[in-house]
């Protein structure tokens, strides 16, 4: 096995809450359909018969029976849809954006931001010790905005479940001519 | 750290995020690459979708031959020699009670070696991606950057990144991977959440985190297990990928 160039470890710092944010609602919306002129928005109300079908399709509970959908539009005709969405993990509440096609298929998800709900940690003296003396930690931004977590149990779970009751949401939602 | 821009999409059964130091039309065209290699390690080593070359390993009979991506196979020829280079810590085959699941043939096909044997390429795949990643972002231009593949993670460029560590502590890391691996007594086996060791069959599990920093992230994942398994921090097979594990 080749020895490539070696990792650099220059310190340890104290670690707190963690949070990202990725894009804004309208930079997703302007990412997944480049070419639309406009994104409007649509409020779709369901029955109970229509949220039991939701739940029966996407095979989980429909949630909500308002569902907020931004119509990707170009010079009137419908490229597509838009839903953002919130989900709740076990530890963190991630906001997503998935982009639809009129056909039903999924053609773009983007994460918009991800927060930790808990932000305590522990301190392991020992653990910490292995670091010292390996050089500088230097004048590292730490805190709220710390981008990267290694050996999270962060899991996409959530997300998928819920990009399948979007999508279910979506269907339903066209059948009953609530959407163009 | 000032013109980085971030990206993520859920794949691998995880948030992948991607930091780049690029903007416009260029940043555009890193991310598209990066996650478009991303997908393609998903779609082809995922063990849940029944198309995956993994997938259709496992449902296939003995002495089948499949016809792979190449970029699965190159992560079994990986899968191999860390299998025997670390005695058989390190194994992606269920099952086998020792014995070796495959034997790759070309870039392109693999042979199942016998009707029982599966593979799980869980503990090395997110590592592979991630490197794989970070060289498409490298040939569009992009000069500085990391892939984070829920917690397997890769640096490249001038300038360190803050890294946590989930369960404490920050690290800063100023290139190459880092990839974090906890264990806990009593929690389902399940992926990360305990390991079965690959000899035995017998369930090892092990109240431990272990991170590992190597130059490639696909030895910092695969190398969590061995370091977990044989609760050796300075394990050899560390020292030739130009590693180092902390066991906390």
């Amino acid at each position: 096995m080749r020895v490539e160039v070696l990792p650099i470890v220059l310190g340890i710092l104290p670690a707190s809450a963690w949070a990202a944010d990725y894009l804004s609602a309208s930079e997703a919306e302007a990412l997944m359909f480049p070419l639309a002129d406009e994104f409007a928005p649509v409020n779709v109300s369901f029955d109970n018969a229509q949220l039991q079908e939701i739940g029966k399709r996407a095979g989980i509970t429909a949630r909500s029976a308002q569902w907020g959908v931004l119509v990707a539009r170009r010079a009137n005709a419908t490229l597509g849809y838009v839903v953002i969405d919130n989900v709740i993990g076990k530890f963190e509440l991630i906001t997503y954006a998935v982009a639809v096609e009129t056909d039903g298929a999924i053609r773009q998800i983007e994460i918009l931001s991800y927060r930790e709900s808990h932000g305590g940690e522990i301190r392991l003296p020992a653990w910490r010790r292995q670091f010292v003396g390996k050089t500088v930690a230097g004048p590292l931004r730490v805190g709220e905005d710390i981008a990267n977590l290694s050996g999270a149990t962060l899991s996409c779970n959530h997300v998928t479940d819920g990009v399948r009751r979007i999508v279910a949401v979506l269907q339903v939602a066209r059948e009953a001519g609530a959407l163009p | 750290m000032s013109a980085a821009v971030r990206r993520a999409q859920p794949w691998l059964g995880t948030l992948v995020s991607i930091e780049v130091d690029a903007v416009g039309a260029q940043a555009a065209r890193a991310f598209a690459g990066a996650f478009a290699a991303i997908a393609r390690v998903h779609a082809a080593m995922s063990l849940q979708d029944a198309h995956s070359d993994v997938a259709r390993f496992n449902a296939a009979s003995g002495g089948a031959s499949i016809e792979c991506d190449p970029w699965t196979v190159a992560v079994l020829r990986i899968a191999s020699g860390l299998r025997a280079a670390s005695a058989g810590l390190f194994d992606v085959s269920l099952g086998t009670a020792g014995r070796m699941a495959y034997g790759i043939v070309g870039a392109r096909h693999v042979i199942k070696l016998d009707d029982t044997t599966r593979i799980d390429l869980g503990g090395i795949a997110k590592g592979y991606a991630v490197d794989r990643a970070v060289a498409t972002l490298r040939r569009c231009g992009v000069r500085r950057g990391l892939v984070n593949a829920g917690g397997d993670l890769r640096a490249f460029g001038a300038g360190a990144w803050p890294i946590v560590v989930r369960g404490g502590n920050a690290l800063a890391l100023e290139r190459g991977a880092v990839a974090t691996s906890q264990y806990r007594r009593g929690r389902t086996p399940y992926r990360d959440d305990a390991l079965i060791a690959p000899s035995a069959g017998e369930l090892h599990a092990i109240d431990r985190a272990v991170t590992v920093a190597a130059p490639r992230c696909v030895f910092a994942d695969a190398l969590t297990k061995v370091v977990a398994l044989s609760g050796d921090a300075s394990h050899p097979l560390l020292r030739e990928v130009g590693g180092r594990a902390w066991l906390q």
